[in-house]
C-alpha cells in the first residue's frame, strides 16, 4: 500500500503538472483539444490525490509502522478512532489533506462548468486551481511525503500525542482546512477575472456560495478550535490559548471584510479593486496560516528552515502576493469604478469603516503573532507580545466594530434620511442607556466591560427592530398577515436576515467573552480526602479517588462534591491521565455548566498520599462563545441557502 | 495485486485525459460574441436597477429613509432602469429581435 500511496501522490502531481501545461498550450495555440485534455486531466488529478488519501488512512489503520509518518503519530494503543483522526495530526497529512480537498474542490468545479469551456475565463480559472495544486503536491513529492518509509520497522509506533485524542481531533482541523482550502476558488475566479479583464460582478457572483461557505467552515473551525483548549489545554485565555489559532483568525477577519465589501460591488459596482486586494490577501493568510499550524516555526525561528518547508511557503505567498498586485496594477484602470457614493450617510459608508477596522484588527493580530519571530530575527532574543498587547490593541477596535454593527441595520442602502436615523436611532440607544444604568447600579462599573454590554444591548435592540420593522415592511407590501409575513422575510430575504443572525451571534459571542474574561474567579489549593476548597457561591469538597485502565491510558480520578449557596448541586471528577508512550501525564478538566458560569476543576497533581492539588476556576457566560459561534454559523449557512423557484415580482428581487 | 490494480485504474485515466488530443484539431473560440457579452452587461445592469428599486421601497417601508429621499430615488432608478431597457432592446433588435430572456 506504501507503493500504491506512493505512485497516487506521483501521478497527482504528474496530472497536475500535465493540465497546466495542457491548458496553457490550448491557450496558446487556440486548440480547443488541449483545453478539454487540460480539463479532463484536473480529474485525473482528484481521482490519484483520492487514492493518496485512503492509501495513507489505511497505513495508519492497519498500524504500518514502516511509514515514518504513521509511526510518529500513531500506536497500536490508539483508539481506531484515532488512528483515522491521527491523519490529519501532522504536517505531512495536513498538506495531503490540503491537495486531496483541493482536488475534489477542483473537480466541482471543473464539472459546474463543463459546458463554460469556451468562455474566456474558464481556462484560466483551471489553471490557477492546477498551479496551486501543483504546488502542494510538489512539496508531497520532494521535501514532506507522507509515505517516506523509516529504514528499519518499529515495534510501535510514537503514538499521537494526548492532547490531540480528544473529539476536537476530528472536526476543529478539516473544518478549518476546508475553510482556508475553499478560498482558493474565489481566488481563482478573481485572477481569471483579471487576466481576461471581464471585471464586471460576474465572478463575485459565481463565487459567492464558495465564500460564504468557506467563512462558515473558517468559522466552525476557529469556535472548535476554542472550545478544544477550553477543555483540553487548560484554557490560556483569549489569545494565549495557542498562536496558531491566531493564524487562522487573520484569514477570517480579512475574508469577513471581503464578504461585507463584495456585497457592495454586486449592488452598486463599486470597490472592485479593494475587492481584488482582499480576495487576494485572504488566500495569502489561508497558505500562512496553513504553513504556520504544523510548522513548529512559531516556537523557534529556526524551524523555520528545519521544517523544509518555509522556503517553499514564502516563494509560493510572494508569487501569490505580488502576482496579485501586479495584476490589479494591470486591471487598476478598468476596475475604477465609474459610480460613487449616493451618501456618506449609507450603509455602502458603514461596510467601508468596518473593513478599516477589520483589517487594522487583522494586522495588529498578524502582528503580536509573529512578534517572536521578528524579535528573534532582529535581537536574537525571542520576545513574545501575550494577552496584554492583543487586548490593548484590538479591545477597542473591536468595541467601535461593535458599535457599527448596529449601526449599520439603522441605516438604508444608498441614502439614508438624517431624520428617520435620528428616529430609528432612538429606541436602540435609549435601552442602552438603561441597560447601561442598570448594569452600574448592579455593580458593573468597569469601563470595557460596561461598555461591552451597553453596546451589545444596542446592537441586539437594532437587530430586533430590524426584525420587527422587516416584518411590517413585508405586510404592507404584499398585504400577507404578520405571522406568516415572518417566515417568509426570513425566507425570501435570508441573505440579510441570515447576516442578522451572524451579527446577533457576534453579540452573543462579546457577551461570552467580556463576561468571562472580566468576572472570572480563580482559586487554587491541596486537598485531603474529607476537606473543602472554596470559590465564589461554591464549595467543593473531596469524597472520594480512584484509579483504573481505559484503553490506552490509566486514569486517576477525584470525586468532588459540588454546593452551591450551601445546596447540593452534583459532582465532578477532574482526572490525570497517563497515556502509553507519553512521556507526561495530562489533566483531564471537570466542567459544571450552566448558562450563567462554568465551573472549571483541573487536578494539576496528585500526592503520595492521595491528597490532590486542584485548580478551580468560575468562568461566567462562557458557555454564550459556543452559542454565539453556533447562530453565527448558523446565519452564514441561512445566508446562501439556494434559491427555488421564483414567483412574484416582489419575491423575485428579494 | 496492488501494481496491477494500479497500472488498470493509471491506464484508464491516462487514456480518459488524453483521448481529445486524438481529436481533430477544434479552434478554441477566445473571443466572445461581443453583442452577446453586452446584452449579457446590460441585462445585470437591469437586474441591479431593479434590486435597487426594490430596496428603496423595502427601506422606505421599514421608515429608513423620508418621502423625500424616497421619491428621489424611486424617481431616479425608474429613469436608470427605462434607459437601460431601451439600451436592451435596441441591441436585441440588432441581434435580429430575439425572444426576451430577462424574467
Amino acid at each position: 500500500m506504501v507503493n500504491f500511496g506512493n505512485l497516487s501522490l506521483v501521478f497527482a502531481f504528474i496530472f497536475s503538472l500535465a493540465s497546466m501545461a495542457l491548458l496553457l498550450t490550448g491557450l496558446m495555440k487556440n486548440d480547443r483539444r488541449f483545453l478539454e485534455s487540460g480539463r479532463r486531466s484536473l480529474y485525473g488529478l482528484a481521482l490519484f490525490a483520492t487514492l493518496a488519501s485512503i492509501a495513507l488512512g489505511y497505513l495508519f489503520v492497519t498500524d504500518n509502522f514502516q511509514v515514518e509518518y504513521v509511526a510518529s503519530y500513531s500506536d497500536r494503543a490508539l483508539p481506531m478512532f484515532y488512528k483515522v483522526t491521527a491523519f490529519w495530526a501532522g504536517q505531512k497529512g495536513s498538506l495531503l489533506f490540503w491537495a486531496w480537498v483541493l482536488s475534489i474542490f477542483t473537480a466541482i468545479v471543473v464539472r459546474n462548468t463543463r459546458t463554460e469551456l469556451n468562455s474566456r475565463n474558464t481556462p484560466y480559472i483551471y489553471l490557477v486551481l492546477a498551479t496551486t495544486l501543483s504546488f502542494f503536491l510538489l512539496l508531497l513529492t520532494s521535501v514532506s511525503n507522507p509515505f517516506e518509509l523509516l529504514g528499519f520497522v518499529p515495534r510501535d509506533g510514537q503514538g499521537l500525542n494526548p492532547m490531540l485524542q480528544n473529539p476536537g481531533m476530528i472536526f476543529h482541523p478539516p473544518t478549518l482546512f476546508l475553510g482556508y482550502i475553499g478560498f482558493t476558488v474565489p481566488f481563482a475566479y478573481a485572477i481569471s477575472a483579471m487576466v481576461v479583464g471581464r471585471l464586471d460582478e460576474t465572478w463575485l457572483r459565481k463565487t459567492r456560495r464558495w465564500n460564504v461557505l468557506s467563512w462558515v467552515f473558517l468559522t466552525i473551525g476557529i469556535i472548535l478550535g476554542g472550545q478544544w483548549a477550553y477543555v483540553e489545554l487548560g484554557w490560556g485565555g483569549y489569545w494565549a490559548w495557542d498562536p496558531v489559532e491566531n493564524a487562522s483568525f487573520i484569514p477570517w477577519l480579512i475574508a469577513t471584510a471581503f464578504i461585507h465589501t463584495a456585497i457592495i460591488q454586486e449592488r452598486r459596482n463599486i470597490m472592485k479593486v479593494w475587492n481584488m486586494v482582499l480576495i487576494v490577501l485572504t488566500f495569502v493568510f489561508c497558505l500562512f496560516g496553513t504553513y504556520l499550524v504544523r510548522s513548529g516555526v512559531l516556537q523557534s525561528v529556526h524551524d523555520f528552515g528545519a521544517t523544509g518547508l518555509g522556503g517553499y511557503f514564502l516563494v509560493f505567498m510572494t508569487v501569490v502576493l505580488f502576482g496579485g498586485i501586479y495584476l490589479i496594477a494591470e486591471s487598476y484602470n478598468d476596475l475604477r469604478s465609474k459610480h460613487t457614493l449616493e451618501s456618506y450617510l449609507s450603509r455602502e459608508s458603514t461596510f467601508l469603516f468596518n473593513n478599516v477596522l477589520f483589517l487594522a484588527i487583522a494586522f495588529s493580530t498578524l502582528f503580536g503573532t509573529i512578534f517572536p519571530l521578528i524579535s528573534e530575527a532582529v535581537t536574537g532574543n525571542k520576545l513574545t507580545v501575550s494577552q496584554p498587547f492583543f487586548n490593548q490593541v484590538n479591545t477597542p477596535l473591536f468595541l467601535i466594530l461593535l458599535l457599527l454593527t448596529g449601526i449599520c441595520p439603522l441605516i438604508g442602502w444608498r441614502k439614508a434620511s438624517a431624520d428617520n436615523l435620528k428616529k430609528n436611532f432612538l429606541v436602540p440607544a435609549l435601552a442602552s442607556l438603561a441597560g447601561a444604568v442598570l448594569l452600574f447600579m448592579g455593580g458593573v462599573r468597569e469601563f470595557y466591560p460596561l461598555t461591552a454590554f451597553s453596546l451589545s444591548i444596542f446592537v441586539a435592540v437594532t437587530i430586533f427592530n430590524e426584525f420587527r420593522g422587516g416584518t411590517i415592511a413585508r405586510s404592507k407590501l404584499t398585504g400577507e398577515p404578520v405571522f406568516t409575513a415572518f417566515p417568509r422575510l426570513l425566507y425570501k430575504m435570508r441573505r440579510r436576515y441570515g447576516g442578522y443572525i451572524v451579527h446577533l451571534g457576534l453579540v452573543v459571542i462579546v457577551i461570552g467573552i467580556t463576561g468571562s474574561s472580566a468576572y472570572k474567579l480563580e482559586t487554587q489549593g491541596t486537598l485531603y480526602k474529607g476537606e473543602s476548597i472554596r470559590i465564589g457561591s461554591y464549595e467543593l469538597r473531596y469524597d472520594d479517588f480512584r484509579g483504573y485502565r481505559d484503553r490506552n491510558r490509566d486514569i486517576y480520578a477525584a470525586t468532588l462534591s459540588v454546593f452551591k449557596d450551601g445546596k447540593p448541586a452534583g459532582t465532578i471528577s477532574p482526572e490525570r491521565r497517563y497515556y502509553v508512550n507519553a512521556e507526561k501525564p495530562t489533566t483531564e478538566v471537570s466542567l459544571r455548566t450552566t448558562l450563567i458560569e462554568d465551573l472549571y476543576v483541573t487536578m494539576p497533581e496528585i500526592g503520595p498520599n492521595r491528597e490532590i492539588t486542584l485548580k478551580v476556576t468560575v468562568n461566567p457566560l462562557l458557555i454564550w462563545i459556543w452559542i454565539g459561534g453556533t447562530m453565527m454559523v448558523i446565519g452564514g449557512i441561512m445566508a446562501i441557502l439556494p434559491n427555488r423557484k421564483k414567483k412574484g415580482a416582489y419575491d423575485e428581487i428579494h | 495485486m496492488e501494481w496491477a490494480v494500479f497500472v488498470i485504474i493509471a491506464s484508464a485515466a491516462l487514456v480518459y485525459a488524453f483521448m481529445p488530443l486524438m481529436r481533430e484539431r477544434q479552434v478554441w473560440q477566445e473571443v466572445p460574441d461581443s453583442r452577446n457579452e453586452r446584452v449579457k452587461s446590460l441585462e445585470q445592469e437591469k437586474a441591479s436597477f431593479l434590486k435597487a428599486l426594490k430596496d428603496i421601497e423595502f427601506e422606505f417601508a421599514s421608515n429608513k429613509i423620508n418621502n423625500d429621499d424616497y421619491e428621489k430615488l424611486r424617481n431616479h432608478y425608474r429613469l436608470k432602469v427605462a434607459e437601460v431597457m431601451k439600451q436592451l432592446g435596441q441591441e436585441k433588435e440588432k441581434q435580429g429581435g430575439g425572444e426576451s430572456t430577462d424574467g
